[in-house]
């Protein structure tokens, strides 16, 4: 018998057994499940940019207008910076589930906005989310165990594993059944996926490394079931050492790497830096305005002849003060931003550990929804708002006047990513 | 002396059952502290009680697949599957299908949707605006005087004031259909308490530790309400204990600037503020839902179990 043959015969002998056809039945419909949920998540994400992008254009049509001065031009007229989701954010909602990735800012210091976020739904969070990610990462090796522990136990039980031994080579035998039905997982879980991407037009080389991602990380499983069941005769001995190796993969190892890593990467406390800032900002209210207006001018020494002040309030010592308040953490805030990059390289590394986890991260990075996408935005985000300064300070500082053809020219943000 | 299967499954339960048991004792010293530190002994004992009920559930699930199954790895194969399903993936799809059904609008979108409602209610910080222009003229006609400087009130604090009670009215409201959304996406993640026992039994325990949705919205409703006290407080000391022509001198010199200050006392009311957890009552009926859906697990579960040990039976018997 060729090999092809006795490939297609097994997957015939698998697709009549119940319990593998209930299996691959309930992997497709959660695939499914979880490809069409994200998917309406992201359009309605799509469309919440749409309405956001039209809602602030209206506000500064309105609010411009009003405004006499370039100082409360730039205090009260606010922009929209946001990250679009990627063609396959569909497949992994990563970081867009919990880490913001759409601001509402203004010229104040940009520490006391950058780090806005929604709250969400504590009753949902506590549940978790359902992605295709997930699904890849965390239930399909479970779902492939069940499929397969039992394959050895069972030729041994019903007498045929010594025929077999004699016959073929049972090892083989065993092997291209483990294959046949890994292929079958492998499809039912793959053609949500596909159909998706076909559906929304999702770019080829992307999709076709999802494809690939989700087939490694089985075959992966498959090598670790043929390498278990061969040594583990029984049935539920056999499940029960695949359960800890799926238990030490997804969860023992990633969790273990995430301690090593936020151990031997310190990160400054969030907290602590919006703190410092904000008391910055607040105290500079009370202290002479050399006090604000010296470090404005070391950073800044363009503006050294636009700092005189004639009376006891003026714009330019309120955003100056912003810029100072930004200046006095920005140590702290460059930390904070490369412990999270550094964090997430080595929990990269710690990844070549972990399959699920490579397997999740690499999803989540096609989808463009990791932590490196995140801070991409971020970025861009900062990039936008050191924009608007350069845009406003020649009005405040220089002898550039302030007029509403002047503000025609107000930067707009356009998103880095994509 | 032959035992029958339905003795047998039962023995196998209680045997099981007293394993689940044993397994809850640090739950019921982590139960009897609380008590000690102040909990009501009611819902110390309904806590451990629930997760009893829920591995009761989880017993008489394991003694009924041995019962149903012809070997321990199809029964193994079924409870993994089970485990799976109602632990792993139903949690999420509640997640998911709640988050799907149910939108929430984004913090940017509330904010924008915010500012359109605001901006027919003037800016408080411009005296100067129309929107206040009648009300100023109807003050001054009130206490008979021509100049915003006879008033003997602070118009500048009469005005903040106004205008905070207005711009509070507007963000409760959005706040009110921000919690309606959050309960309405709680609801449909709460029916799947009757699929998966897990969901029941998250819900169930902060339901009754008073740490769940409802309690943390009163919280905030709570936090507002301080916030809003003390600033209509600090809006009462701006409009009778500073006077307008100090207000509106406030930028002319350091000294003026002195002058238009309050004392810093008045912040202290925020010491105030104390977070109590619900009654033990309302607690109770509150995880009492979760606590039905769990039983009825535990008992669809036995009588599944009793079912397969009479069809046993039947089989040895016949």
């Amino acid at each position: 018998m060729g090999k092809f043959a006795h490939f297609t015969l097994e997957v015939r002998y698998a697709l009549r057994e119940r319990s593998v056809l209930a299996a691959l039945a309930i992997a497709f419909l959660v695939a499914s499940f979880a490809v069409v949920t994200a998917t309406q998540e992201v359009s309605e994400q799509r469309s919440a940019i749409t309405a956001i992008l039209l809602e602030n254009e209206a506000d500064q049509q309105h609010v411009l207008p009003q405004q006499a001065d370039v100082g409360s031009a730039a205090y009260y007229v606010h922009h929209v910076t946001y990250q679009p989701p990627g063609a396959l954010a569909f497949s992994a909602l990563g970081t867009r589930e919990d880490l913001p990735w759409q601001h509402r800012l203004r010229m104040l210091a940009i520490e006391g906005q950058i780090y806005e976020a929604d709250t969400g739904n504590p009753d949902l969070s506590r549940l978790g989310r359902l992605d295709f990610a997930f699904l890849v990462s965390v239930l399909l090796p479970l779902v492939l165990i069940l499929l397969l522990y039992d394959l050895d136990a069972r030729e041994r039980r019903d007498g045929r594993y010594e025929l077999l031994n004699a016959t073929s080579n049972s090892a083989n035998t065993l092997m291209v059944r483990g294959s046949a039905r890994t292929l079958l997982l492998f499809l039912s879980v793959i053609l949500p996926f596909v159909g998706m991407a076909l559906f929304t037009q999702a770019p080829l080389t992307l999709s076709l490394i999802v494809v690939l991602v989700v087939g490694l990380h089985l075959l992966f499983w498959l090598a670790v079931s043929r390498f278990v069941t061969a040594r583990f005769h029984q049935g539920p001995t056999a499940a029960t050492v695949l359960l800890a190796c799926w238990l030490l993969f997804t969860t023992a190892l990633p969790a273990a790497a995430r301690v090593v890593v936020e151990s031997l990467v310190p990160v400054p406390a969030g907290a602590e830096l919006l703190l410092a800032q904000r008391e910055k900002v607040n105290d500079a209210w009370d202290l002479p305005k050399a006090a604000t207006m010296d470090p404005f001018v070391a950073s800044h020494p363009q503006w050294k002849d636009g700092v005189e002040m004639k009376e006891s309030f003026e714009w330019k010592w309120y955003y100056a003060f912003h810029q100072v308040g930004d200046e006095s953490v920005k140590t702290v805030s460059d930390a904070l931003h490369q412990g999270i990059a550094r964090r997430d390289q080595l929990m990269g590394l710690a990844s070549i550990l972990s399959p699920p986890l490579a397997a999740e991260r690499w999803l989540s990075h096609v989808a463009k929804t990791d932590r490196y996408h995140h801070q991409m935005y971020v970025s861009c985000v900062r990039d936008f708002h050191a924009s608007l300064r350069e845009f406003h300070y020649p009005m405040m500082f220089g002898n550039k006047e302030f007029s509403l053809e002047a503000m025609a020219d107000l930067p707009k943000f356009q998103p880095c990513i994509d | 002396m032959a035992v029958s299967p339905a003795t047998f499954w039962l023995g196998k339960s209680y045997a099981l059952g007293a394993l689940a048991i044993a397994t809850l004792l640090p739950l019921a010293l982590v139960a009897i502290m609380a008590w000690l530190g102040g909990e009501w002994a009611s819902i110390a004992l309904a806590f451990w009680l629930g997760y009893a009920v829920y591995l009761l559930g989880w017993v008489f699930l394991i003694t009924a697949a041995s019962v149903w199954s012809k070997r321990a790895s199809s029964s193994l194969l079924v409870l993994l599957a089970c485990w799976m399903s109602l632990c792993i993936l139903l949690p999420r799809i509640a997640g998911s299908t709640a988050d799907a059904s149910q939108p929430l609008t984004s913090k940017v979108q509330n904010e924008l949707e915010i500012t359109r409602v605001l901006r027919d209610a003037g800016d408080s910080h411009n005296a100067s605006d129309p929107a206040f222009a009648k009300m100023r003229t109807e003050l001054m006609n009130q206490y008979g005087v021509d100049t915003l400087e006879e008033l003997p009130i602070n118009f500048r604090g009469f005005l903040a004031d106004k205008a905070e009670r207005d711009l509070t009215d507007v963000l409760n409201g959005f706040a009110d259909q921000r919690i309606e959304q959050e309960l309405a996406q709680a609801k449909t993640a709460s029916t799947f308490s009757w699929l998966s026992p897990y969901v029941a039994l998250k819900s169930f325990s902060i339901a009754t530790a008073s740490t769940d949705l409802k309690r943390y919205h009163q919280f905030l409703r709570d936090a507002e309400a301080a916030r809003f006290a003390f600033v209509a407080g600090l809006n009462q000391v701006h409009t009778n204990d500073l006077s307008y022509a100090d207000d509106i001198n406030r930028n002319k010199d350091e000294a003026s600037g002195q002058r238009a200050r309050v004392d810093a006392h008045h912040w202290q009311m925020l010491d105030d503020f104390k977070w109590t957890p619900k009654s033990s009552t309302e607690r109770l009926a509150n995880g009492l839902p979760y606590l039905a859906a769990m039983l009825l697990w535990a008992l669809v579960a036995a009588f599944l179990g009793l079912m397969g040990s009479s069809r046993a039976a039947s089989k040895v018997n016949g």
